[in-house]
This record gives structure tokens, C-alpha cells and sequence, in this order.
């Protein structure tokens, strides 16, 4: 949720409740003029939050970009991994003139291997050539499980999985791309914001001018509006001044 | 093929549902009355009280008289106009 959308939400909500109270709407209804100060700028608290933003943006490609090249190198899901492998041989495709046949692509009609947190047990074991060590070890373990050492055991499963769950589970750096690409969406949303207020808002009405704020505050309080717990039960009529 | 006897102990199969509902119902409960008191006497008695005290020592002509001199009104005017 950007900054504007921000500020309006706080605008609506502050209206909402005086028209739960019983008073009819004196705030305006142009949300976004809440942003922009009587010359059509924006006040002076919405130029530290876009300039905020801003700085975000310049900083947040610097994770982004560190972290981009990383990102390409680690084997993603089912689902990317034929997209990495298409990515990965694009540079060999567009340098062979007249190839227009894909090479190692992943035959989907074969049992697949995978890592996967929710599908523990894949279609195909990782090792699927088996040497004459590993061979022997298999035909060992066809007897009685007791027979085998801790070395071996840990070898069958390495022979039939790739990765244990904790190294399933290693802590990745993406969340630095995910937070460096929010904060540059943010950033650019800031600079389209600024540029509205420039070119887009047109002037505010009367009706924000501190002078009539002022008037309208002082009708509500002689019409008496919400007396019991709102508006006026805040006043004191006798001193004339907020309780 | 021989294989030496390996067992674990049979999960629960029955049954699950009823130890659920036995163990959250009663919290549920509880904490759904104790919102409802929490409302009644956080937000409702007070504003009861509110009311009560306002209205005990309304002048409704002394109201409308002020009203009518701060101008607020179209069928009366301020006195003196």
C-alpha cells in the first residue's frame, strides 16, 4: 500500500466516524486534496515520506541486483526449473546459426526427481546409475537393516535423495530481492505522486482555507452537534473552550 | 527374505474430532462471554450513563435559545433582528 493510498485511508476513517456519530459529513469528500496544501503542493509532512521513498529507491537497487545473479544460480521448483533450464541454454541456442532445435531439455514424460518440503518421496531415486560399489551396497541392503553401519545407511540415502530436509530447508537471501523490489516500486510511486501534484491536482476548494475550518467548527458547536458523547460534548459552553 | 520385526506404535484413529471439540468448545465459550462482558460493561453501561446524565438536567428551552442567538436557525431569527 503506498503513501497516498496511506494518508486517503486515514482521511476516510477520520470522516467514518463522525458520520457513525450522527454528524453529517463537514469533512470533504476529495480524499486525495488531504495530500495538498493551499498553493497545490503538497504539505510539508508528504515531502518527507516521498523523500523517504525516494531514498529507498536508490538504495534498494543495490540489494536487488547483489542478490539477482545469486538467485539465478540455485535450482527453484518444478515449476522454474524447465525455465532455468531454457534461460541457461538461450546463449548456446542464439549462437549456433539455423538451430532450431532445443538441446538437454528436461523430458517431462520420464519419472521425475524433486526436492519438496510437502512431497517427500519423488518419482525416480537421485542416483539412477548405479557403480558396482553402490550396486553391492543395494543387494546389502535387500537383508536385515541391523546389518548395516551408520556409514552406510547415511550412503543409501544419499543414493536415493539429494538433499536432506535441513539443507531443503537453508535459509535463502531472497528476501533482500523481495524487500529491494517493494522499496524501488515505492520509490517510483513516490516520483509519480510528486509529479500529480505538479501537473495533475487541480486547486483546492474554499472549503480547506483555515478561516472556514474555523467557521465551520463554530456552526457545529452552535448547532450542538453530538452533545451526549461527540463533537460538542467536548466543548465547555460555560468557559467557552475545549474540555 | 528376512526381515528383523521393526514397529511403531498405532497413531490414534478415532476419535480426533471429539478430543478437539472437548478441548476448544469450553475455551471458546469462555472467551466469547468475556468479549461480550468486556463490550457490555466497557461500552454499553457507560454510554447508558452518559445518556442518563445528560438528560437529567436538560433544559430543552435554555438549549434552543442558545442555538437561536448563535443564528443557526432560518424560521427564528437572533432577538433584536
Amino acid at each position: 500500500m503506498d503513501l497516498t493510498c496511506f494518508l486517503q485511508a486515514k482521511k476516510l476513517l477520520k470522516c467514518l466516524w463522525y458520520r457513525v456519530e450522527g454528524e453529517f459529513c463537514y469533512c470533504s469528500n476529495n480524499f486525495h486534496y488531504a495530500t495538498v496544501g493551499d498553493s497545490g503542493l503538497p504539505q510539508p509532512a508528504m515531502w518527507k515520506l516521498i523523500l523517504l521513498g525516494h531514498i529507498f529507491s536508490y538504495i534498494s537497487p543495490l540489494l536487488v541486483f547483489q542478490m539477482l545473479h545469486l538467485k539465478l544460480g540455485r535450482v527453484g521448483c518444478l515449476l522454474t526449473r524447465r525455465a532455468m533450464v531454457a534461460l541457461t541454454d538461450s546463449g548456446a541456442r542464439l549462437s549456433t546459426h539455423g538451430h532450431h532445435e532445443v538441446s538437454d531439455q528436461l523430458d517431462m514424460s520420464q519419472p521425475m526427481y524433486w526436492d519438496r518440503l510437502d512431497t517427500p518421496l519423488p518419482d525416480r531415486p537421485w542416483k539412477d546409475v548405479l557403480d558396482a560399489t553402490d550396486k553391492s551396497l543395494k543387494q546389502k541392503e535387500k537383508g536385515p537393516w541391523s546389518a548395516l553401519s551408520k556409514e552406510e545407511k547415511i550412503a543409501l540415502y544419499r543414493l536415493k535423495f539429494n538433499h536432506t530436509y535441513p539443507e531443503m530447508k537453508r535459509p535463502s537471501q531472497e528476501w533482500k530481492t523481495v524487500i529491494g523490489g517493494m522499496f524501488i516500486f515505492f520509490g517510483i510511486t513516490g516520483l509519480v505522486v510528486i509529479w500529480q501534484s505538479f501537473y495533475v491536482y487541480p486547486p483546492q476548494p474554499p472549503t480547506f482555507g483555515e478561516d472556514w475550518q474555523a467557521k465551520q467548527v463554530q456552526r457545529m458547536l452552535d448547532m450542538r452537534i453530538n452533545p451526549i458523547e461527540g463533537f460538542s460534548a467536548k466543548w465547555d459552553y460555560e468557559k467557552k473552550q475545549w474540555k | 527374505m528376512s526381515y528383523s520385526k521393526m514397529s511403531l506404535a498405532k497413531p490414534v484413529m478415532r476419535g480426533l474430532l471429539g478430543k478437539r471439540l472437548r478441548f476448544h468448545l469450553p475455551i471458546a465459550f469462555a472467551l466469547s462471554l468475556m468479549a461480550a462482558a468486556a463490550f457490555k460493561f466497557g461500552v454499553t453501561e457507560p454510554r447508558k450513563r452518559a445518556y442518563a446524565d445528560f438528560y437529567k438536567n436538560y433544559d430543552a428551552t435554555k438549549e434552543f435559545n442558545n442555538m437561536r442567538e448563535a443564528g443557526i436557525f432560518e424560521s427564528v431569527r437572533p432577538t433584536g433582528k
